[in-house]
């Protein structure tokens, strides 16, 4: 594939292969349970036993960064599909129609992005979305949806989740407008609309396709974003809650033994380290190969 | 008499006074000037001008790509705005329009079978569609090996071999070209120019073809229009304007035309 | 002994790890006075040949052989300052896009001034001088005032005028124009061919001009050189190789242009 000429992306594209695979395959790959609880083992050092020690409560590091993975790759992914689903449909409505509309969605878009992510990240979760997300299973329809989706997901997870990617779905709007607002004049899609085609289909078929290519790599940068912002909101005790693993998670329990438990902070820190590296090379290789034709 | 397959009653574009960033105000622009001009089944027309004169937006007038300011565009005697859902559908059938920029006018993402096929699914055209790409694909000369072709892969030639497919694919009544050659090397226009008048003939399809290039109008076509900012000067069969040119600038467009460069004024 | 001589010029370069061919070994020779024509389809080869004679294409990727005799000099092996100095200097070019080839952000004056300070050693208000009277010279009226204009305020014909009068105020013994008119409304190429071929003849320039237009080439060469596929197929007097054409493709391009002559033009 042409994307491996750029070496870098091509390393990218492999570390998160491999991540991939961990992700998937923690439950065989993992020494210990992740959870397990071993008092008399906590704060060991790296060794034999532990490749990366254990934490206050004698639970094995390198099992739980494993676990982790699953946590971290799937808030990253989730969360921009979300930024870019609903992105996506807003700069197009905004971009392909133009006019009030246009300037409606787009002064939403900027005032959404005047506001500090942080403090909007801390103000939704301190209202406790997941109880009440709890509670949205008895309503009919949608409760029916979302216990499908806690079976799967743990509810937190779902709302660091959706919190991140409601947060994130501004920029990727403002790409797809500027995107349609120029191929709006090209000639294949006047062709389309000389022909008689639908608003949908000129949205669908030909618009929005062809405008992938830069929404994908701001979707690569924002993965990268997406596992940062976990670790900050985990690390502040509002992410993932314990005992889950997450690399953020990790992290925050760390805290206080950075002195006499280096590897409590190292390990997942290098974990996010490289996890968003990888996702910035690809994204770089794509713009790149993206730019080339 | 049957009404005009395409007819723009003194149709006029004027474009807003904008306003400029640092300052100024862009003053209105009147792109197209209360034109009257009627295609008629089997006709072929030539529009010729330079740049800016209005052209590309009197063709985008009469297909319902833009609307017009004053005036009136008809297709088949019925008010082109007035047109919607169903009856516009139809309405678009029989009348369909090619472009210049050959990079342009295919959607990149799509193959040649993708691209041939959105208009047999936007009609609801009933029958094989397998067949019909095949037929299509020969109308233009092209075999089957293209179907699964992307755009990248087709020269400019062969890309806008597809874009007349497509727009045949409906069977329409007249065909609009505008400036399908202007893009292409000389003899890959000359080719293109051929299989216009072929299928024109074929089809028994109106064609209004425009150009800046008065010797590829007046090869193709037996009338010829002269437009120059935004207003039709000189309407008349090409033989008629080639001999003995009423309008002056369209004197100048033909002496121009032939490369006569001892008719410029020396400095 | 002629002013220019060009010995098997190959120029190569990868694409997508296919080596390609873009001058497969190229010879021609051009004498004082004299204008040769490059002839040929995009892709031909011929701009690559035009940039390749001063080594204006970037190395790598580019790979350039042969040899290149300018007024006794070898352009290929000559070390960069005083190739510097010949390039828009003893050979200046003029390109297809006037709008491209200024700078947007300088003004007229400036930019011919910069010309002419670089390959005359004039300076200040001699500067100035030479360019009012070049601009003069190339049908720039009022060309005092529009020193202080920006390249925006003129049109595509008044652009490419101010480029021919950046190329001459050098005086240089060679002028490569590549498609110099191919961008330019047909009333106004007239216009720049009338003005190309009276300042060759006053000031005896010799000239590479490359075109992909028959006509051009009759009005303005004295010999030919039809390129196809990085070679050139036929090189002769004008008159003859139009009359008598001995390749295939030379056929082939004046069968194309045959096909969309204006009937009662003139010869």
């Amino acid at each position: 594939m042409s994307l491996f000429k750029n070496r870098l992306a091509a390393a990218g594209a492999v570390v998160l292969l491999l991540l991939a695979v961990v992700a998937v395959c923690a439950p065989w790959i993992a020494p210990y349970d992740p959870l397990r609880v071993s008092l008399p083992d906590a704060l060991l050092s790296p060794s034999g036993a532990h490749w990366l020690g254990t934490d206050q409560l004698g639970r094995d590091v390198l099992s739980r960064l494993i676990y982790g993975t699953r946590i971290s790759l799937v808030i990253g992914i989730l969360s921009v599909g979300i930024a870019v689903i609903v992105g996506s449909l807003v700069g197009a409505l905004a971009g392909f129609y133009g006019g009030w509309l246009d300037g409606l969605l787009m002064r939403f878009v900027d005032t959404l992005l005047s506001i500090p992510t942080i403090f909007l990240l801390l103000a939704m979760i301190a209202m406790d979305p997941a109880e009440r997300l709890q509670q949205l299973e008895t309503v009919p329809l949608l409760g029916g949806v979302c216990r499908a989706v806690f079976a799967a997901l743990d509810p937190q997870i779902v709302v660091v989740m959706s919190v991140i990617g409601l947060m994130s779905w501004m920029g990727v709007a403002r790409l797809v407008r500027a995107e349609l607002l120029t191929l709006k004049e090209r000639e294949f899609v006047l062709a389309a609309r000389v022909l008689g085609a639908s608003s949908r289909r000129l949205i669908f078929a030909h618009l929005l396709p062809n405008a992938v290519a830069p929404v994908l790599v701001s979707a690569t940068l924002g993965v990268g974003g997406a596992i940062l912002t976990e670790s900050v909101l985990s690390f502040l005790g509002l992410g993932v809650q314990p005992p889950t693993p997450s690399w953020g998670s990790i992290l925050n329990e760390g805290r206080g033994t950075l002195g006499i438990a280096w590897w409590l902070t190292l390990s997942p820190g290098a974990c996010i380290l490289v996890t968003v590296l990888a996702f910035n090379l690809l994204g770089e290789g794509l713009r790149e190969r993206f730019a080339r034709r | 008499m049957t009404p005009a397959l395409l007819e723009a009653i003194g149709v006029s574009k004027t474009f807003a006074p904008r306003e400029r960033w640092g300052g100024g105000v862009r003053a209105a622009v009147a792109a197209v000037h209360e034109v009257t001009l009627a295609l008629r089944t089997g006709e072929t027309i030539g529009l010729v001008g330079e740049s800016g004169c209005g052209k590309t937006t009197l063709a985008k007038l009469l297909v319902g790509l833009t609307a017009p300011s004053a005036g009136e565009v008809l297709m088949q005697g019925r008010p082109l705005r007035r047109l919607r859902g169903p009856e516009l559908l139809k309405a678009r059938r029989s009348v369909q329009m090619i472009f210049q920029d050959p990079m342009n006018s295919l959607n990149p993402r799509m193959t040649v079978e993708e691209t041939l096929a959105e208009p047999l699914l936007i009609h609801r055209v009933a029958g094989d569609r397998r067949a019909r790409i095949q037929a299509l694909l020969e109308s233009v000369r092209l075999s089957a090996a293209y179907r699964s072709r992307l755009p990248r892969e087709l020269s400019g030639g062969e890309r806008q071999r597809i874009g007349i497919a497509r727009a045949l694919a409906v069977e329409p009544d007249a065909l609009l070209c505008d400036e399908p050659i202007a893009s292409l090397d000389v003899s890959v226009g000359a080719q293109i120019v051929e299989l216009l008048r072929a299928l024109a003939r074929e089809r028994r399809m109106a064609l209004l073809f425009i150009s800046h290039d008065i010797r590829a109008v007046a090869s193709l076509c037996e009338r010829i229009v002269v437009m120059r900012q935004g207003r039709l000067v000189e309407d008349a069969p090409t033989d008629q304007l080639l001999a003995k040119p009423c309008d002056p600038y369209t004197a100048l467009l033909l002496r121009s035309a032939a490369l006569d460069l001892d008719a410029v004024p020396a400095l | 002994m002629p002013l220019l001589s060009v010995k098997d010029l190959r120029v190569a370069y990868t694409q997508e790890g296919e080596p390609v061919r873009a001058v497969d070994g190229v010879s021609f020779e051009l004498e004082r006075g004299e204008v040769l024509a490059l002839v040929g389809e995009s892709g031909s080869g011929k701009s690559s040949v035009a940039l390749a004679l001063t080594r204006l294409l970037p190395i790598p990727p580019a790979t350039v052989s042969g040899l290149v005799r300018f007024d006794g000099a070898d352009l290929l092996s000559m070390p960069l300052e005083p190739l510097r100095a010949i390039r828009g200097g003893k050979i200046a070019y003029v390109f297809q896009e006037p709008a491209t080839s200024l700078n947007p952000v300088l003004t007229i004056g400036e930019q011919v001034e910069e010309t002419i300070q670089l390959h005359t050693g004039a300076r200040g208000v001699g500067a100035t001088q030479a360019a009012v009277e070049w601009l003069t010279r190339v049908g720039i009226a009022s060309a005092e005032e529009r020193l202080h204009s920006y390249p925006h305020e003129f049109s595509g014909g008044m652009q490419q005028r101010v480029m021919l009068a950046m190329a001459m105020a050098a005086r240089p013994a060679l002028l490569i124009a590549d498609e110099p008119t191919t961008a330019l409304d047909v009333t106004i190429q007239v216009q720049i061919l009338r003005l190309l071929r009276d300042l060759q003849r006053t000031l005896n320039l010799s000239m590479l001009l490359i075109s992909h237009d028959l006509t051009v080439v009759e009005r303005i060469a004295h010999r030919v050189a039809v390129m196809s596929e990085g070679a050139i197929v036929e090189l002769g007097p004008v008159a003859q190789v139009l009359k008598q054409p001995a390749h295939p493709y030379t056929q082939a391009l004046l069968r194309a242009r045959a096909a969309m002559t204006l009937r009662s033009a003139r010869p």
